[in-house]
C-alpha cells in the first residue's frame, strides 16, 4: 500500500477486544452470558492495571474454564469452595488482587457457607457472582435462584415452591454482614444493563485496592440452551422475568459516606432546647 | 533462628525438666533441658518452627488444642492463622495458601479428615504441598473422642477419589511427632504432594518430657505457585484434564512420583528384631503398648520382637517381606478393627500366618491383652506356649 | 494480526470521501458463534447473519450489510460474548 505525500489519517479504535481476553473460542454457547462477563471483566482490570497483579480463582460449572479464556494466574477451586480458596491466596499473599468466580450452583448451592463466612470476615477479595438461574454445565437443572415456575431437568413441571422454595436472594442476604463493604447486582440483557455492571465490577475492584472489605457483584445472566430459547429471547426473558425477582442496583455500599435514604432535612417541630 | 534449637523458647511456661539421665551423660555439653508439653501443642509448635506460613483449622476434640495453640502463636510470630467455618473451608484455604506457594498445614480428627476428603483428591492431582495432621478418634460416624487408629484406610489408600497416594508419616511418641513435622513439610515439597501426619486421641491429648528439638527445612523455589502473571506467562493450578489421553498421561506423572516416593521415603523401626521369633507390627500408640508387652513377653523367655512402620505410605512391605526368614509368625496390633493388617498380609504373600488383636471405640489395647494374644499365637503355630 | 480497516481497501487522502473507503468494523469471523445479539442490538439493523457461508465452528459469521450506515457506536462489540467486533470510527478528516 502505497502512501500519498501527505500523511494519511488514521482511523481511531472505539472498541477493540481488552487485552487480557485471550484471543481464542471460547466453549460457551452461542449468546452466553458468560463471554460478556468474562470481557467485561478483562476490561476493568485492563483499566486498573491489575493483570500482573491478579490471582483469580475458577468455579466448577460452565466456567470452569475460565483459566483459559482470561490471561490471569488462576487456581480452580472444588465445586462451592472458591471463597475459600481465596481467603487462602488472599492470607498468604496481601499484595495480590483476588478475584473469584462463581456460577449460581457453585455460590448458592454447594458453597452457600463458604461466601458467607468469607463475607463476613470481610476478606479483601472481588467475587463475581454470575447467576443464570440454572446449572448449565450438568444439563439444565434446577439452581436455588431458578424462579418459581420455571422449567429445569429437575424441575420438569416448573418450580413449585411448596416442594423447592423460592429462590434465594443471595445478594441481599450477604449485603447484610458488616463485612461486605460493597454489594451490587446487574445484568448482561442489553447494551445499556452491560454498561452498569461494568461500572459495578469496576467499583467492586476499587473496593478490594481501598482494602475496605469483601465486595460482590452478582451478575444476572442467561442460559439460552438450558432455558430453551433462542439467546436473544433469553435476553427478553431476563429483561421481563428475572429483573423483578432480582431487582439490578447497589445494594449495599458502606464505603459511601451516610447519609439517610431518602431524607429531607425536617425543620425542627420545637424551639432548640438548652444544651447540656 | 537457627534449624536445631535446644533451649526451650522464651515463651514457654511450661516447667523445665532435667532428667537424671542427661545430667550424668552432659559432660562438659550444655546441659539438655526438656519440657513438659501436650502432644498437640508439641506438634503446632514443631510446625511454627518448622516454618508453617500458614494454619487453617476447625475446632474438633481431640486436637482443639492445636488449633488454640496456633491461634495464640501464629500471629506472635506474624503468620496466617484463620479458624475456618469447617473443615471443608480450613483444607480449601489450604489448597488456596499452597497454590500462592506457602508453607500449609491444617488438622483436623476423624470426621473432619471425611470432610476433607474431595479436596485432598484435589490438592493431590493439583500436586500441592500440605501437611494435613490427622488425631484419630473413635469411629465410624461421630464416634467417640477416645483415640483409635480406625483412619488407616482412609489415610493410606488415598482418602478421597480417584487414583492417588499421599505420604502418610506416623509417629508414636510426641517427640517423634515433632521431628516428622519437619520431615512431613520437606517431603511434602520434594514431591509436590500432601501429606497425612497419623496421630490418635492419646498422642495429642498426653502430656510428655519432649527436648525442644525444631528443624526449619529449606525453602525451594516453587515455579508453578501463583503470584501474577507479572512479565511472565499466567499459570494455572488445575486438576481438570477433560481428554482422556491427557488425564492419563497426567495420572502415569502421578504415578512416577508416587514410585519415587516409594523407594525413597519408606520408614520403620525395629526392636529386638534380631533374634525375633514372633514379631509384633504396629504403629503409632500401638506400638508403644506392643513395645510393653514385648518386654513382659521377653523376660518369660518369649523371642518377641516389634516392627513399627513410621511411614504407613509408602508402607515397608520389603522391610516386612524379609522378616518372614527368620519370624516364625507376626502379630498385627491396632486400634481399630483391622485395618494395617491387611497391608501386612499383602506384604507376607502368605508366607507367614498373621494374627491380629484390635480394640475399638476408643479403647486401647491393654499390654496384658497383647501378650496373651502373642501366647496364643505362639501354640497356634507349634511354639512351646511360654 | 492485523485488524486494521486499512488492511483492506486502502484508504488514502485522495480517496477520502470515496464511498467504501472505510469499514468501521472488523469481525473475527471464525469467533462469530451466530447468536444474532449484535443483529438485534445495532440501532440501525445494519448487521445480518452471512447465510451464504458458514464458518469453522459451524454457524452463520456476522456481516455488515452491505450499503447500511455504521455509526461505530460500538453497541455490538459491547453486546457480542465472543469479542468478535473491533470498532473504528473513521479518520477526523474524513468524517462528514
Amino acid at each position: 500500500m502505497t502512501t500519498p505525500t501527505t500523511e494519511a489519517p488514521q482511523p481511531r479504535v472505539v472498541y477493540e477486544r481488552p487485552e487480557l481476553l485471550a484471543e481464542r473460542s471460547t466453549s460457551y454457547c452461542p449468546g452466553c452470558g458468560h463471554g460478556v462477563v468474562h470481557r467485561l471483566i478483562a476490561e476493568v482490570l485492563g483499566e486498573l492495571g491489575l493483570g500482573p497483579r491478579t490471582i483469580a480463582v475458577a468455579p466448577v460449572g460452565c466456567a470452569v474454564f475460565a483459566y483459559d479464556y482470561l490471561d490471569l494466574d488462576f487456581a480452580e477451586a472444588p465445586h462451592g469452595r472458591a471463597p475459600a480458596v481465596a481467603t487462602g491466596i488472599r492470607r498468604v499473599r496481601p499484595d495480590a488482587f483476588v478475584l473469584t468466580y462463581q456460577g449460581d450452583g457453585d455460590l448458592a448451592a454447594i458453597g452457600t457457607a463458604e461466601i458467607v463466612h468469607t463475607a463476613a470476615r470481610g476478606e479483601r477479595i472481588t467475587a463475581v457472582f454470575v447467576n443464570n438461574g440454572i446449572y448449565g454445565m450438568t444439563g439444565g437443572q434446577m439452581a436455588p435462584t431458578t424462579l418459581v415456575g420455571q422449567k429445569t431437568t429437575s424441575s420438569p413441571t416448573g418450580r413449585d415452591p411448596a416442594f423447592t422454595g423460592h429462590p434465594i436472594p443471595m445478594t441481599e442476604m450477604l449485603a447484610v454482614l458488616p463485612g461486605v463493604a460493597y454489594a451490587a447486582r446487574g445484568s448482561i440483557a442489553d447494551a445499556a444493563s452491560i454498561g452498569r455492571t461494568r461500572q459495578y465490577l469496576k467499583k467492586a475492584c476499587e473496593v478490594q485496592l481501598a482494602g475496605s472489605g469483601f465486595a460482590i457483584v452478582e451478575v444476572l445472566s442467561n442460559c439460552p440452551v438450558g432455558w430453551g430459547m433462542t439467546p436473544v429471547d433469553s435476553m427478553a426473558w431476563l429483561t421481563d422475568h428475572v429483573m423483578p425477582v432480582y431487582p439490578v442496583g447497589v445494594i449495599v455500599d458502606r464505603t459511601a459516606p451516610t447519609k439517610p435514604a431518602g431524607a429531607v432535612p425536617a425543620e425542627p417541630a420545637t424551639a432548640p432546647t438548652a444544651k447540656g | 533462628m537457627t534449624a536445631i534449637e535446644q533451649r526451650p523458647a522464651g515463651a514457654s511456661t511450661a516447667p523445665a525438666v532435667t532428667t537424671p539421665a542427661a545430667a550424668t551423660t552432659a559432660g562438659a555439653a550444655t546441659p539438655r533441658t526438656r519440657i513438659l508439653r501436650k502432644g498437640n501443642e508439641a506438634i503446632a509448635e514443631a510446625a511454627i518452627r518448622a516454618g508453617c506460613d500458614a494454619y487453617f483449622g476447625y475446632p474438633i476434640t481431640p486436637q482443639a488444642e492445636l488449633l488454640e495453640w496456633m491461634a495464640r502463636r501464629m500471629p506472635e510470630e506474624g503468620r496466617v492463622f484463620v479458624q475456618a467455618e469447617s473443615e471443608l473451608g480450613a483444607i480449601n484455604m489450604a489448597l488456596g495458601a499452597a497454590a500462592a506457594g506457602a508453607r500449609v498445614m491444617v488438622s483436623s480428627s476423624s470426621p473432619g479428615m471425611s470432610l476433607m476428603a474431595e479436596t485432598m483428591s484435589y490438592m493431590a492431582a493439583s500436586e500441592l504441598p500440605v501437611l494435613v495432621v490427622n488425631v484419630m478418634r473413635g469411629g465410624p460416624g461421630l464416634g467417640s473422642i477416645g483415640p483409635s487408629q480406625g483412619d488407616y484406610f482412609q489415610a493410606t489408600k488415598g482418602h478421597g477419589h480417584g487414583d492417588y497416594r499421599v505420604p502418610v508419616l506416623a509417629p508414636s511418641s510426641i517427640g517423634e511427632a515433632m521431628a516428622l513435622v519437619a520431615d512431613s513439610f520437606e517431603i511434602a515439597e520434594r514431591y509436590r504432594t500432601p501429606v497425612i501426619l497419623l496421630a490418635d486421641g492419646i498422642l495429642g491429648q498426653a502430656m510428655e518430657p519432649v527436648e525442644e528439638i525444631y528443624r526449619t527445612p529449606a525453602r525451594t523455589a516453587a515455579e508453578w505457585a501463583l503470584s501474577g502473571a507479572d512479565g511472565r506467562p499466567p499459570r494455572v493450578v488445575k486438576s481438570l484434564h477433560l481428554r482422556p489421553e491427557a488425564l492419563e498421561a497426567h495420572n502415569r506423572h502421578l504415578r512416577s512420583k508416587e514410585a519415587a516416593i516409594r523407594d525413597r521415603e519408606v520408614r520403620w523401626a525395629g526392636e529386638h528384631l534380631e533374634d525375633a521369633d514372633l514379631i509384633i507390627v504396629a504403629y503409632g500408640t500401638s506400638a508403644r503398648v506392643a513395645r510393653t508387652a514385648i518386654a513382659t513377653a521377653r523376660a518369660s523367655g518369649m523371642k518377641a520382637g516389634l516392627f513399627r512402620p513410621i511411614s504407613l505410605w509408602p508402607f515397608p512391605s520389603i522391610q516386612i517381606r524379609s522378616l518372614a526368614d527368620r519370624a516364625r509368625a507376626f502379630l498385627v496390633v491396632e486400634m481399630s478393627a483391622g485395618q494395617m493388617v491387611e497391608d501386612v498380609r499383602l506384604a507376607l504373600d502368605g508366607a507367614r500366618p498373621v494374627a491380629f488383636h484390635g480394640r475399638t471405640g476408643g479403647m486401647v489395647p491393654t499390654p496384658g491383652e497383647v501378650v496373651a494374644a502373642l501366647h496364643r499365637l505362639d501354640i497356634r503355630t507349634g511354639g512351646t506356649g511360654r | 494480526m492485523s485488524l486494521s480497516p486499512l488492511a483492506g481497501p486502502p484508504v488514502s487522502a485522495v480517496a477520502a470521501g470515496v464511498a467504501r473507503a472505510f469499514s468501521p468494523l472488523v469481525i473475527a469471523e471464525d469467533r462469530c458463534k451466530g447468536c444474532g445479539l449484535c443483529v438485534v442490538a445495532c440501532a440501525k439493523g445494519s448487521l445480518e447473519l452471512d447465510p451464504t457461508r458458514v464458518n469453522v465452528l459451524g454457524y452463520h459469521p456476522v456481516r455488515l450489510i452491505e450499503g447500511m450506515a455504521c455509526s461505530s457506536c460500538a453497541i455490538c462489540a459491547r453486546v457480542c460474548p465472543d469479542a468478535v467486533f473491533t470498532v473504528f470510527a473513521p479518520p477526523r478528516e474524513a468524517r462528514r
